[in-house]
């Protein structure tokens, strides 16, 4: 049984440099804690045990020592284009989105979301701004947006690990702009280690009759990082 | 007229299946990136050159990417992270594997596994401290639509915590920035202990150790193993307590019994010799018990009395 860790391990030592060397470069890249009666190694497989290198003296902790799985960190986005269809004037238009987070081989997560710009014409100077909604809301707060006659765009979430002020499908938020200098904000986070946490992002646009004619665009970026 | 059905409801499944399939590809183009490992930690004297790689599983739809590593900053209690986008930090790092710049798209083809390899080549110089990065690997996929559309991008990160030192035991150095717990509970609920441990240091630590709750009257003990979990330099990190792979809330599970529990909170960074400890004293009450005892009690003074009354009226 040690034999095989022993070498098991060394088959993973991969990566070294004069001074340096980074062991089994790929964390969780086994199960469980393998123990015999006389040995044990408690700690992640695919992870460098703490100690002195012997070429240097120098040390690498890597990994999470507490996570033992394996499951990658990952993340999906349902779909990467959400067509609006031809906006009509007083006729929101909604539609939906899954984001779904795998934190399992990490400890915490979080998924932060900004827009380029607000939703315009390309080239041109025409803008559907970000939503006020009733009366006000943010890229920070949320707020109730169920008049017609309030206009622009916005987005609503649901589900798992999202921020409190989305109380319910009323409320949205407006996309921190980068091109106003905003910075990207939380709409998924957790400090747990979970396997599969899903949410549900609802855009919405709503245009005046006033608004010109075209057709409007802008990208928006999720960006899922895992915790340390 | 037999085979002619059978005919037609084979055609009529397969152009089903087709229409289905056709669906799915023109509405489900969807982003679906992993990668591993989540996390590297390297402690690097100055002037050392080292290589890390990491491995991208893609799920979704094939396409372009493309790589950026951008500086962080811990942000709040939960180990959140607070990306600086604006300055990169690119001199340090090279790709080898794709042998490309940050911020040039490369391929990676749908349901492929990809290995890219990182080569940290940290100067001489530079002040000897922790830097943190994260590697992002963003889509650059598109999807034209004739109307109006929002674009969605997926960006997936690893974090990178870098220590910089010519010392192998850099000098670390914590403090109990909180352990709290109720002074007076009810019997019959959890303690809770809140522990919040702040790095007043240069380098990050793990704490390793744990909560012990000793009941000062049946003499019961209860270890609560900490979660060693990466406390970052001049940062301070709410620490959870560790059951099996799971971070939980340090509680005391079991129902609580009367009496007065002293809880001990030992622990070292990384392992060395110095020891921090804090204590904190809990009274667990029987307050719901007594409120339920004083109700019947209640209850039954009522009936007896009622029953007095009317014995007495009778009587009369």
């Amino acid at each position: 049984m040690k034999e095989t860790l022993v070498a098991l391990l060394l088959a993973q030592a991969v990566i070294k440099s004069t001074n340096y060397e980074i062991q089994m470069p790929n964390f969780n890249s086994g199960a469980g804690i393998p123990t015999s009666t006389n040995y044990k190694l408690d700690s992640t497989i695919g992870q460098t045990a703490a100690g002195p290198f012997s070429s240097t003296g120098y040390r690498v902790l890597s990994g999470f020592q507490y996570i033992h799985s394996i499951i990658p960190f990952s993340f999906t986005i349902s779909s990467i284009a959400i067509p609006f269809g031809t906006l009509q004037p007083d006729t929101p238009q909604t539609i939906a989105q899954t984001l779904t987070v795998s934190a399992g081989g990490a400890g915490g997560y979080q998924v932060t979301a900004k827009e380029n710009n607000p939703l315009k014409i390309l080239g041109s100077s025409p803008t559907i701004d970000d939503t006020l909604c009733n009366t006000t809301c943010s890229e920070i707060t949320a707020g109730v947006w169920n008049q017609t006659n309030k206009y622009g765009f916005g987005f609503n979430m649901a589900g798992d690990d999202i921020p409190a002020d989305f109380t319910d499908s009323t409320y949205f938020r407006q996309f921190a702009d980068v091109s106003s200098a905003e910075t990207a904000k939380v709409v998924m986070s957790s400090s747990r280690v979970y396997r599969s946490r899903t949410a549900t992002v609802t855009y919405k646009v709503n245009i005046s009759s006033l608004q010109e004619a075209g057709r409007y665009q802008n990208i928006i970026y999720y960006t899922a990082i895992p915790s340390y | 007229m037999k085979k002619f059905i059978l005919f037609f409801v084979v055609i009529l499944t397969l152009l089903v299946i087709n229409c289905q399939l056709s669906v799915s590809k023109a509405f489900a183009q969807e982003f679906s990136l992993s990668i591993s490992p989540p996390l590297t930690q390297i402690l690097i004297k100055p002037g050392t050159k080292v290589t890390q790689a990491y491995q991208l599983v893609s799920s979704g739809e094939g396409g372009l990417y493309s790589m950026h590593l951008f500086p962080f900053s811990p942000d709040g209690i939960n180990g959140e992270i607070d990306l600086d986008e604006t300055s990169q930090n690119s001199s340090w790092f090279s790709l080898l594997t794709p042998q490309i710049t940050f911020g040039e798209k490369f391929n990676i083809p749908a349901g492929s596994t990809t290995t890219v390899v990182l080569q940290i080549n940290v100067p001489a110089e530079v002040a000897q401290k922790d830097y943190y990065y994260s590697l992002i690997f963003q889509s650059e996929n598109e999807k034209s639509l004739g109307e109006s559309s929002s674009q969605t991008r997926g960006r997936i990160g690893s974090n990178l915590l870098i220590s910089v030192t010519n010392d192998e035991n850099p000098f670390k150095i914590a403090e109990i920035q909180k352990f709290s717990a109720p002074l007076i509970i009810d019997s019959l609920t959890k303690i809770n202990y809140s522990f919040i441990l702040k790095n007043v240091g240069r380098t990050l630590f793990k704490p390793i150790g744990r909560i012990t709750v000793n009941n000062l009257f049946s003499r019961r003990k209860t270890n609560l193993e900490l979660a060693p979990q990466n406390v970052l330099a001049y940062s301070e990190r709410k620490i959870f307590c560790l059951k099996e792979e799971s971070l939980t809330d340090c509680n005391l599970d079991s129902p609580v019994l009367l009496g007065l529990y002293k809880a001990k909170l030992d622990f070292t960074l990384d392992g060395e010799s110095k020891i921090y400890q804090a204590e904190v004293v809990t009274l667990a009450l029987p307050f719901s018990l007594i409120i339920v005892l004083a109700v019947i009690c209640i209850i039954l003074t009522t009936v007896i009395n009622k029953i007095k009354v009317k014995n007495i009226v009778a009587d009369k």
